[in-house]
């Protein structure tokens, strides 16, 4: 899980800095720091956010176009 | 919602330690700065007696570069906290702008063990929502 309980921070990972940022303004969190966490791959940035954050449960909306008219 | 720019400033009077932290610009410009958050949580700001978290590093496992192994609470603690509002909060990026101060008083090192940080795993779903 990419929460930790006792430093009361989430870490999500990123492809950039900014993205994190972004993460912060759309998801209304609290961005402490970022960092390169080294291990590469396409998202190289580690972000922490203050708290226990997680993305809603938006998913994939399967009925979209399904509405058996075609 | 209210995004805030939450800013933390090194002033404990000792040069060595407020230039030489967690931040610092290049030889031209030293900065003060201890750190910076973005804030869009709606969380009250921070106030005094708030501290910064330290971190150790290390390596682990097969890592090549270190990550981030231990973490406690940091020698630097809010003393003031100041904030500034925007005249017209409309098409500003910043709703406010909170300048923490901070002195440094680290805590004794007998009641302040670092704690070691849960490794996380990434698993697919994490990568995907992220």
């Amino acid at each position: 899980m990419p929460y930790n309980p006792e430093s009361n921070e989430t870490n999500y990972w990123a492809a950039s800095k900014r993205d994190c940022e972004r993460m912060e303004t759309n998801q209304g969190w609290r961005l402490k720091r970022t960092k390169a966490h080294g291990k590469g791959g396409p998202l190289p940035i580690d972000c922490i956010f203050e708290g226990d954050v997680t993305f809603p449960k938006v998913g994939i909306d399967y009925k979209a176009g399904d509405d058996g008219d075609d | 919602m209210t995004r805030k720019l939450i800013l933390f400033y090194a002033d404990s009077g000792n040069d060595e330690l407020d230039y030489g932290t967690l931040t610092r610009g290049n030889d031209s410009q030293e900065l003060r700065l201890l750190g910076q958050y973005y804030d869009s949580s709606n969380k009250p700001a921070p106030t005094e007696g708030y501290r910064l978290s330290e971190y150790k590093s290390g390596l682990v496992g097969d890592d090549r570069r270190p990550t981030t192994t231990h973490h406690r609470p940091g020698p630097w603690m809010v003393e003031t906290v100041e904030s500034y509002l925007p005249d017209l909060p409309v098409g500003t990026e910043f709703g406010e702008v909170v300048i923490c101060t901070c002195g440094y008083s680290p805590l004794p090192v007998a009641e302040n063990p670092w704690v070691e940080m849960i490794q996380r795993q990434v698993s697919e779903e994490q990568l995907v929502s992220a």
